[in-house]
């Protein structure tokens, strides 16, 4: 039974591997072919160093989870950034966002308050703070507000990007804000053609920001997704384990594994006839 | 007399004959499920869609089972069950094998199966909120439970008609009812009488929980009434069993 238990563990290590695989390259290529990615959980940060250039680092999963309904005004995020970091050389760096997500309507639905009102307050308390508000507004009127508060003062994520295409944020007395993508990327991004690629896309925005806002905050986030390295190193270990008790199991029978040297020879016939 | 560890060795050697049998589809199916759950957790940790994939998932897995289910059923109809009697099984030892064969080894593997990849890319799913339209959310958690909850009650039920009858398209039958016919049947009578859809309880507490009612009983209770139906079920399928394999 054990044997079995170890093929199905087996089996979804797999799957897991190839959704793993299919996500890393599915993110090269966005750079490269400008497709499109359905991000929602990592992140490209944009920040200023003491030399004064800008660097983007990812950090993983802003657990995108925890952006549900039930958390919605005022949950709090802190993103730590290590070194492990892909392609970053920057030192670790911690900040404080207040997240919102959803729209009026629904919000005021499911939560029964006022959303309105609360991102403004919520806004208003982390521009106090110095931190960045990010808001969920389907509703111009609410980022509008936001806007007039933070203006100079803060930065403003947006995450309906319509707005981020649709209206200046001159009219919202601000010199830029910036939009982060949420499940409507998919056709505002289509329609998009400002932009070659996705990545490119996030760093434009991402740089934007920072030459506004950076003066005065520290750190843009922009949403983008990709595999960590905590990813496959929980996925090497899950497999190590995995192959130790099939290991343990073959010694004690090894009667049982005979589908092994089967498949393998049957493999090592495909491509002997593949090379030919 | 045998000791309790020949005894447990009986049960283990005739359980893994009979997965050698039955683990195929069983694999295929679990392969595609951590697939869906990978994807899932890596690019939708948008809790909107959790329920529905589940659900579609869930639907399916009677049906699989039910391969297992049909192996016992060719093994009593045609008589092979009296060769391993023979061959120094007791009848308890072999009602064992087969209910673990056919309830708790699907059970753990589709809970593997789906566990794995969310645990691998991310683990706080588990605890996620998942939305339920139109404005009802639930944890990922109780999902679970009432998903692993439903795949035993149907299991169960299905094996107790399977020897009941001792024919496999019976199996296949209960499996559609399970899993098709009846939720819609209800559904459908429900728009006459809301009342009705508190008999999803006895088979399915899944789609109960999903659900938009106005008075529904708490979750740990819809999950706890299909844990006994399943329970009465398993134990009417032992002492049936039994009963078969005496004849």
């Amino acid at each position: 039974m054990i044997r079995y238990l170890a093929y199905i563990v087996l089996v979804a290590l797999i799957a897991t591997t190839i959704i793993l695989v299919i996500a890393h390259v599915y993110r090269v290529e966005s750079v490269l072919y400008s497709k499109q990615l359905t991000c929602y959980a990592d992140a490209v940060i944009a920040g200023r160093k003491n030399d004064g250039r800008i660097h983007f680092l990812y950090i993983n999963r802003i657990p995108s989870y925890a952006l549900t309904y039930q958390e919605l005004g005022g949950y709090t995020l802190v993103l730590r950034v290590s070194n492990e970091i892909e392609n970053t050389r920057v030192k670790p760096v911690e900040c404080r966002v207040y997240v919102y997500i959803g729209t009026e309507s629904y919000l005021s639905r499911v939560q029964g308050f006022d959303v309105g009102d609360d991102i403004y307050k919520n806004a208003l308390y982390s521009i106090e703070n110095g931190s960045i508000a990010i808001a969920s507004c389907d509703q111009y009127i609410e980022i509008s507000n936001i806007g007039k508060k933070a203006s100079g003062k803060t930065l403003i994520i947006a995450y309906d990007l319509a707005y981020e295409l649709t209206i200046k944020p001159s009219d919202l007395g601000m010199n830029a804000f910036v939009g982060a993508p949420n499940e409507d990327l998919g056709t505002i991004y289509a329609k998009s053609s400002k932009y070659p690629a996705y990545r490119d896309f996030l760093y434009d925005i991402a740089s934007r920001a920072c030459r506004s806002y950076l003066r005065r905050t520290d750190i843009v986030v922009v949403n983008i997704l990709a595999p960590t390295r905590e990813h496959f190193y929980r996925l090497t270990l899950a497999y190590t384990v995995t192959l130790i008790v099939l290991l343990i199991d073959y010694k004690r029978d090894p009667d049982n594994y005979k589908w092994v040297s089967k498949l393998t020879r049957k493999i090592k016939n495909f491509v002997y006839r593949l090379i030919g | 007399m045998l000791s309790w560890r020949q005894r447990v060795n009986n049960v283990v050697y005739h359980l893994d004959y009979i997965l050698s049998k039955v683990i195929k589809p069983l694999v295929g199916y679990l392969a595609f499920l951590s697939l869906v759950f990978a994807g899932i957790a890596f690019y939708m940790p948008a809790p909107m869609v959790i329920l529905p994939i589940s659900m579609l998932m869930l639907f399916f897995f009677p049906f699989v089972v039910a391969f297992c289910i049909e192996r016992l059923i060719d093994e009593i109809t045609s008589g092979r069950m009296a060769l391993y009697l023979v061959a120094g099984l007791t009848r308890i030892q072999y009602v064992v094998a087969w209910i673990i064969a056919t309830m708790v080894f699907p059970i753990t593997g589709f809970l593997l199966g789906l566990l794995i990849p969310i645990t691998i890319i991310s683990p706080d799913m588990v605890s996620t909120q998942i939305s339920i339209p139109p404005n009802n959310t639930l944890e990922m958690n109780v999902l679970l439970e009432a998903i692993i909850i439903q795949i035993y009650n149907n299991v169960s039920i299905m094996v107790f008609i399977g020897l009941a009858t001792r024919r496999k398209g019976m199996v296949f039958l209960a499996a559609v009812l399970i899993t098709i016919v009846l939720p819609i049947i209800i559904a459908m009578v429900s728009s006459i009488n809301n009342f009705v859809l508190h008999a999803l309880l006895f088979i399915a507490p899944v789609y109960y929980i999903a659900l938009p009612l106005e008075f529904k009983a708490p979750y740990w209770l819809a999950n706890l009434f299909a844990l006994i139906i399943a329970i009465i079920f398993t134990i009417q399928s032992i002492m049936l069993a039994k009963k078969v394999l005496e004849v």
